[in-house]
């Protein structure tokens, strides 16, 4: 049966997670009436609970046999008498022996065979002449190394070490006696002085681990401890100031590493000493090891030769890191030899100042590597104080020591020994704090793979980013107005030559529409521009809309002036009321009603506008905008430049209203072009309300121009109306023209000047006419002024129309129609001969 | 055959049974067998005091050995998941292989055979004891191991990753890619299914 075992399975493991009461009703319930099942299920759980926790546990190698001793206990061995067995190691078993001559305790280790050859046995007797040469007070001395063949034929090796009593590994050690972090730090200066000695005299302990540091009670020999510090002159005196300065000096902890060089001796190949340690122990000694031991960062195999002083540096950070935080640099329980070496070679270590003061979390330091007898166990700890927290100069310390790379360490024990004391005298350190930078630079080389992945998000991030960017700016960004007619993308021609429609969009880059504004009348809205006040951007602009729309609208036959990007009203202008009362009586020439004097400001509509850059001193950068408002009814009107902001600059009269204009930024002068309507026309031409003929003049605003006086070929005759003197004045008639002819110039756009013009002097003017005002017929004529308002060119066909209308193909060819002629006449621009003739002719 | 050929001839095995080929997983297994009799045999070199080196160590000890100089050379690229499934399997066949071949050597030795002492150098290591249980255990669990696994091949791959690679119940789900509390319901099963059949 397929499922058969899942099946039982299931049920299994049901009733074996399921309360004791409750499992044989959950068993009888699952099984139902299949009585085998159940049969099955029930011997399984009975099997279950009889096989004990051995059962399949993983087998071991060299177990002892049960009820067997060690054979060595009670021989003896050189001369040493094997008491008891202190620790069992990877390499060997340390035993409490008692040497006959001098007589004393002494630890010695013996090795396993199998870390034997001809090899090592040579260098054992080298080192182990060195070794005996050793002497500090914080090391525990090695007496004597040697072979010893038992009678029995079988060969021992041995170190006899000193023995310290009562020994607890230095983290076990300072938890049980409660030290706190000046206290921690000073007994870890005791373990630099001693490595930094064993460095100076030329051996690495290539070991270094909380195991390897017992800390005990005095040794008997004292006075003999004494004596080698004097002899050896042991120079920074750390023991001179007591470091437990609470009245526990009579306890006073003596610190003495052990094993000192005993793996260089033992193993040429550091590798052999992880591999050959006890399963527990692996781990525990993995993390003292620094990245060179493992073969990692950068260093493809393990090479004896990259292993110095600074290697022992590292295992130091390790320790002192673990003594100051209670944690580990790196979380590798739990993990595969494997991994634990990886990380340790790639990770970045936990910073210090990461972990609140907190004691979870300790390592047990007693678990691992040669256990004294009394490991914790048997020691009550005294009230344990949570550890200060580790940050600033002592994190910058610690994180140092365990740089991946050894030329980023500190280089000798002795450096870290003098940051340490500096940092307990409260004084600056040597080290600075390593950079973000310098770090991410340090990451990347260690994993170029993984900085090129990062790099490369990095970089679509950015790519992607842009495109967002982009994208929203080409479908936000503000670029450009459409004035149109309400409903019909496409302009009649006449819309398009007069520019004139009762719908304005604000369109983006990618053609959306961002925002409208609209005119109650078809023909509501005369001129609209997007402008920046900064001349630059135009997302900081206004949208200025001249408004001619009837009654009805919001901004009947005002200038508004509305925020780009939040579409809200900043200004909005028309003519003031106060200067048309301030009118003259007769300075309104032709009165069409009775009513003479109702002028009123909401009569005046936006006729036409432009924008030029006409004042551009410091006070007014960027554009001015050029606005006609003129009366719905008559032909009067005012010519006005206005900032950005509204404010008026420039205010003149004008009657007849004004079709087109310019600006010639070199000679600073405006030209208009007008129907000609003021009364005197009828005096230099019989003016008729059907024959108008065109003015062209040029004005030179000026910033003191707010006159509201006449712009007037002389000086006005009526009233006491003021008179603002164009530069310039010029009157264009056809010989022949038709009544109802609808003029449409056009300055310069969209024709090209011809080559031979310079735009800086001229503009080329080209006017339409069309005898029946729907331009259904259309003639032009095309020609080309100076700046001084004279005729120097005439195209006998116009090119420039000839151009626009080829592209409105809907419009029809100007050639169907003869062109008119033109005669000029000048204006002196000064006062008529006789005044009052004109009048009375 | 030294680490590095071991190596090598590890990656090129494994990219063979990636490929397919059917010799493959026989010569993976050949290659891992020689490495962690090997190590048995140098932790073994001295018996009596090479207290506590967990069988299972080894196969951990073999895995840094066989992969770990591959992966600092190569990045991820060789211990990918497929890879460490193969191996572990690998591993704990050998060892299991190993454990068995130990305890028949016991068996004749209990049978007559010499009695060793402490060993002296390397001479007798070869016949040395490896592992400290009962000879006629193993020789049991084996065959009763070996009709278990005919019929229920998932739950002795589970003890195999347990008992002889020594995995934890977590690393053994991982492997499989099952959930942990199913591989612990499958070990505790099989526990109870072998135990039964033991000492029926």
């Amino acid at each position: 049966m397929p499922n058969r075992w899942e099946t039982i399975l299931s049920i299994f493991d049901a009733v074996r997670h399921a309360p004791a009461a409750e499992q044989r009703a959950l068993l009888a319930d699952r099984c139902g009436s299949d009585s085998g099942l159940r049969a099955e299920v029930e011997s399984l759980l009975e099997n279950d609970s009889k096989a004990d926790a051995d059962f399949l546990r993983p087998k071991e190698i060299g177990e002892f046999r049960t009820g067997e001793t060690d054979p060595l206990i009670g021989q003896s061995v050189a001369g040493y008498t094997i008491k008891e067995s202190i620790a069992r190691g990877g390499m060997g078993t340390v035993y409490l022996a008692e040497q006959k001559s001098p007589r004393r305790d002494v630890a010695l280790k013996v090795l396993h065979t199998g870390y034997w050859s001809a090899a090592i046995a040579r260098r054992f007797e080298v080192e182990s002449r060195i070794l005996a040469h050793l002497r500090h007070p914080n090391i525990a001395q090695v007496y004597d190394a040697g072979t010893h063949r038992s009678e029995t034929g079988a060969t021992v090796h041995y170190f006899a070490m000193e023995y310290v009593p009562n020994a607890k590994p230095l983290t076990a050690f300072a938890n049980a006696s409660g030290l706190d972090q000046r206290e921690r730090i000073e007994l870890f200066l005791q373990l630099c002085d001693a490595v930094a000695y064993g460095h100076q005299k030329g051996v690495i302990h290539r070991d270094l681990k909380p195991a390897n540091v017992l800390v005990g009670e005095e040794s008997s020999n004292r006075a003999a401890t004494v004596r080698e510090r004097v002899l050896h002159g042991s120079t920074e005196q750390v023991n001179g100031k007591n470091p437990l300065p609470d009245g526990r000096g009579s306890e006073r902890p003596l610190l003495k590493v052990i094993d000192f060089g005993i793996a260089r001796t033992v193993d040429s190949d550091i590798a052999a000493t992880t591999m050959h340690t006890e399963a527990g122990q692996i781990l525990g000694t993995l993390a003292y090891m620094s990245p060179e031991q493992l073969g990692g960062a950068g260093t493809a195999t393990v090479n004896a030769m990259d292993i110095d002083t600074r290697s022992d540096v590292y295992s130091l950070g390790v320790i002192l890191y673990e003594l100051l935080t209670g944690r580990m640099p790196y979380d590798v329980s739990n993990m595969t030899i494997h991994s634990a070496a990886r990380i340790i070679c790639d990770q970045e270590p936990t910073r210090p100042s990461a972990f609140k003061n907190s004691r979870k979390g300790i390592n047990p330091a007693c678990g691992t590597g040669f256990q004294p007898v009394d490991c914790g166990t048997g020691f009550q700890p005294v009230q344990q104080p949570p550890l200060q927290p580790v940050n600033g100069d002592l994190e910058t310390i610690l994180l140092k020591c365990i740089e991946k790379q050894p030329a980023r360490r500190y280089q000798t024990v002795g450096d870290l020994s003098g940051d340490l004391r500096q940092f307990l005298r409260g004084e600056p350190i040597s080290t600075r704090p390593p950079t973000t930078y310098s770090r991410l630079l340090r990451w990347a080389a260690r994993r170029p793979k993984a900085a090129a992945i990062v790099m490369g998000v990095f970089l679509a991030f950015i790519i992607v980013g842009a495109a967002i960017v982009t994208i929203t700016y080409v479908r936000h960004t503000p670029t450009r107005l459409l004035l149109t007619k309400d409903g019909n993308p496409r302009d009649t021609l006449k819309q398009r030559l007069t520019r004139e429609g009762n719908l304005v969009e604000l369109i983006s880059h990618s053609g959306e529409v961002l925002r409208r504004w609209t005119a109650e009348d078809a023909s509501g809205i005369r001129c609209a521009f997007m402008l920046s006040k900064s001349g630059a951007f135009v997302a900081d602009g206004v949208v200025v809309i001249g408004y001619a729309a009837g009654f009805g609208s919001e901004h009947r036959n005002h200038l508004c002036a509305f925020d780009t990007a939040s579409g809200n009203l900043l200004w909005k202008r028309t003519v003031e009321q106060t200067i048309l009362d301030a009118m003259p009586d007769d300075a309104w020439p032709r009165p069409p009603h009775a009513k003479e004097r109702q002028y009123l400001s909401e009569d005046f509509a936006v006729a036409t506008g432009w924008y030029f850059d006409i004042f551009d001193d410091a006070d007014h950068p960027g554009m001015e905008l050029v606005i006609y408002h003129q009366h719905r009814l008559i032909s009067q009107g005012v010519l006005r430049i206005y900032d950005l902001d509204g404010n008026v600059l420039y205010s003149a009269w004008q009657d007849g209203g004004i079709s087109e204009a310019t600006w010639l930024p070199n000679k600073k002068l405006l030209i208009c072009i007008a129907p000609k309507a003021d009364r005197d026309e009828v005096s230099l031409g019989g003016e008729s309300p059907s024959r108008h003929p065109l003015v062209i003049f040029a004005i030179r605003p000026s910033l003191n121009g707010v006159s509201n006086a006449w712009i007037y070929p002389y000086e006005p005759a009526w009233g006491n109306a003021k008179w603002e003197k164009p530069v310039w004045y010029k009157t264009i008639c056809p010989k022949e023209f038709a009544c109802g002819w609808l003029f449409v110039p056009v300055l310069k756009e969209p024709f090209a000047l011809p080559s031979q013009y310079d735009p800086v002097e001229h503009i080329q003017v080209v006017l339409f006419a069309s005898p029946d005002s729907r331009f259904a017929k259309v003639g032009a004529v095309d020609f080309v002024i100076n700046s001084s308002g004279e005729l120097v060119h005439r195209n006998p066909l116009p090119d420039g129309a000839r151009q626009f209308f080829e592209a409105n193909p809907e419009a029809p060819h100007p050639s169907t129609i003869d062109l008119v002629e033109w005669n000029t006449k000048d204006f002196p621009c000064t006062q008529p001969a006789t005044k009052t003739s004109a009048v009375s002719e | 055959m030294t680490p590095d050929t071991a190596t090598h001839a590890v990656t090129r095995l494994l990219d063979a049974i990636g490929a397919g080929e059917p010799d493959a997983r026989q010569r993976l297994w050949d290659v891992v067998y020689d490495e962690l009799r090997a190590m048995a045999r140098a932790h073994l070199a001295d018996e009596n005091r090479a207290k506590g080196l967990a069988a299972t160590t080894l196969v951990h000890e073999a895995y840094l050995k066989l992969f770990g100089k591959v992966e600092d050379a190569n990045g991820d690229g060789c211990a990918t998941f497929a890879n460490r499934r193969h191996f572990f399997g690998a591993a704990a066949n050998a060892m299991r292989r190993i454990l068995v071949d130990d305890a028949r050597h016991r068996a004749r030795l209990k049978r007559g055979g010499r009695v060793l002492g402490a060993a002296a150098g390397g001479s007798a290591v070869d016949e040395a004891v490896m592992f400290d249980t009962d000879p006629t255990d193993l020789i049991a669990l084996e065959e009763v191991l070996a009709r278990f696994e005919a019929e229920h091949p998932r739950a002795a791959e589970v003890v195999h990753l347990r008992y002889f690679a020594g995995l934890s119940v977590d690393q053994a789900a991982e492997l499989m890619g099952l959930a942990p509390r199913t591989v612990d319901s499958e070990w505790r099963m099989a526990r109870a299914w072998l135990y039964r059949a033991l000492t029926k």
